[in-house]
């Protein structure tokens, strides 16, 4: 999934590990050490004590999401509008490498490579019971509103948590990798941009040794998180596929285990093309599987509720960005805080992951190009999807066929209890699996090089020692998130993880903005 | 008095005084450097 590609030059400031000298004496790098002891611990916690970490962190997040969830929101507004700003400002023509330098791939690819970072199993998960779970929660608080209207607004709030706002954080962090790697000249890191703009002081390489540490950190919470669902999903899927009435631990744990073995072996080899191939056949496979429900569903109504959608999210999607419902009820804030403030701090989680890989892919591109390819080409996927798989839902449970308190009693099923109402179920659900597993399987591989590259200091090759020690320590904290057996419990250890990066974002923006400032226009 | 500090000392007050001060921070890292015109030799 990420390509070698991109600039060889390291800052000297940042130790790099290229003999095999240097190799024996990574484990002597203080950053990766911490970065291994704190994630390592937070492993051992959630495995020793699950219900611990998960009472702790929903305390947490439950003071954090009351007293800064403004910020949180205004931070991804902002982040949106600046994006805005920048492809339409004379800023938008500044290459992301040397001036005159071409993209490295064509834009087709480039987008195909686009939706497959912004595809994952998030997207098989939530597809169908996210859509439902808002309409259920509509039709409790507000039963004086019509069905019909109830139906669209859950589907654009839906679309609201996927779209425009969520590639706006991942977007900015890619563009200001991408900036400050192609054009300056500074390692990958997400510290890089911040040493350079602020240059050799204390407080400087003090806050980027912190802003690394918290990006790795977050990066691995945040991709164990991931692995857990996928575990969920793909023993639900087993258990559809089976008609076992319930799934034990037994199952859940040999899940685990065989995904374990399948991204252990890409880490000790380095299957180079191999790995794109797994992630295009996982993208293949869930793109087929929308085309089909579209088509065997009722392609007319989900095509109906598909514009209807795209006309709700254009006409209300930035208003939307500064709600905070602070005026409602505690039920309707609570479910704010567990769904739009939980998503946002996931993609917070997610961004200096998906950041770099959106970095790496788009080298040559110019910055109104990067933008328009980030944000919108997956925000019009993204309402394509659930316009599909929530327009299924909804209407299937118009018809009977699906019985909407699923989502209260297992969501996990709710992805192959929809595809149970359709001809060839049987085979809808193994595609399902096998795409929910590839899609764990390319993301752990990713994430362990990601994580390797960022604690030795930018090394563009690291080390399959390292990348199988971070390799393990996902698969640990998967297992930790797994024992929770709690999605809500999942999303809150993610979302306490990624609590300090909505500050490191901003600054981030603030770094960009202070650097074009200098551009030559 | 008592009470003034208690309102003061919440949690809440405290985390936000500390958005607050980022805020301004954040600002200020933007502006600074501006008004020397050397902002490029430094950074460079």
């Amino acid at each position: 999934m990420l390509h070698n590609s991109g600039y060889n030059s390291c800052d000297k400031r940042i130790p790099t590990f290229n003999s095999e000298k240097d190799r024996l004496l990574m484990f002597r790098n203080p950053l990766l050490l911490v970065a291994i002891g704190l994630t390592f611990g937070v492993a051992v916690w959630g495995i020793v004590d699950t219900q611990g970490l998960a009472q702790i962190a929903a305390e947490e997040v439950r003071i954090l999401f009351r007293s800064r969830g403004w910020f949180v929101m205004l931070t991804a507004t902002v982040l949106l509008l600046t994006c805005a700003w920048l492809a339409l400002s004379r800023y938008g023509q500044v290459r992301l490498g040397k001036d005159g330098e071409r993209p490295e791939f064509s834009t087709m690819s480039w987008l195909s490579m686009m939706f497959a970072a912004g595809m994952g199993v998030g997207l098989l998960f939530y597809g169908a019971a996210e859509p439902i779970s808002h309409y259920l929660f509509i039709n409790q608080h507000a039963p004086e509103m019509p069905a019909h209207e109830a139906a669209g607004a859950a589907l654009f709030i839906t679309h609201f948590h996927w779209g425009l706002h969520a590639w706006a954080i991942y977007g900015l962090t890619g563009l200001v990798i991408a900036y400050f790697s192609f054009r300056k000249g500074t390692p990958q890191l997400i510290s890089a941009p911040i040493k350079k703009t602020f240059g050799e002081k204390k407080w400087v390489a003090v806050i980027g040794w912190l802003v690394d540490l918290l990006s790795i950190y977050a990066i691995a919470i945040g991709l164990a998180g991931s692995v857990a669902m996928g575990v969920f999903q793909v023993q639900d899927g087993l258990a559809a596929l089976f008609s076992w009435d319930s799934v034990g631990l037994s199952v859940t744990l040999t899940v685990f285990g065989v995904l374990v073995m399948a991204y252990i072996l890409p880490l000790t080899v380095d299957l180079g093309k191999g790995m794109a191939l797994l992630s295009n056949t996982a993208l293949l496979i869930s793109v087929g599987l929308m085309v089909y429900l579209l088509l065997v569903g009722p392609t007319y109504f989900l095509m109906n509720g598909i514009v209807e959608g795209i006309g709700a999210y254009l006409t209300k999607a930035i208003p939307q960005g500064f709600r905070t419902y602070t005026f409602f009820e505690e039920a309707v804030e609570g479910w704010f805080s567990a769904w739009t403030l939980n998503y946002m701090v996931w993609w917070l989680a997610w961004s200096p992951f998906v950041g770099v890989f959106i970095a790496r892919i788009s080298k040559g591109r110019t910055i109104r190009e990067f933008i328009a390819g980030v944000l919108l080409a997956p925000t019009a996927f993204s309402i394509f999807w659930f316009g599909i798989f929530g327009g299924l839902g909804f209407y299937q449970g118009a018809a009977g066929k699906l019985d909407p308190s699923v989502i209260e009693t297992n969501i996990n099923q709710t992805t192959f209890l929809l595809l149970d109402t359709l001809p060839l179920s049987a085979l809808t659900t193994v595609a399902t699996i096998a795409a929910a597993f590839l899609f764990i399987v390319t993301s752990v591989v990713s994430a362990a090089y990601v994580l390797a590259m960022f604690s030795t200091g930018g090394d563009q090759n690291p080390s399959v020692k390292v990348k199988l020690v971070w390799g393990g320590l996902l698969g640990f904290l998967g297992l930790a998130m797994i024992l929770s057996n709690s999605v809500s419990a999942v999303r809150q250890i993610i979302a306490l993880s990624a609590g300090p990066f909505v500050f490191i974002v901003v600054l981030l923006m603030v770094c960009l903005l202070k650097s074009l400032k200098q551009e030559n226009l | 008095m008592d009470d003034l500090l208690k309102r003061l000392l919440t949690v809440d007050t405290l985390i936000n005084v500390s958005v607050f001060f980022f805020i301004g921070l954040m600002v200020w890292l933007y502006f600074q450097g501006d008004k020397n015109g050397d902002s490029e030799k430094r950074v460079e």
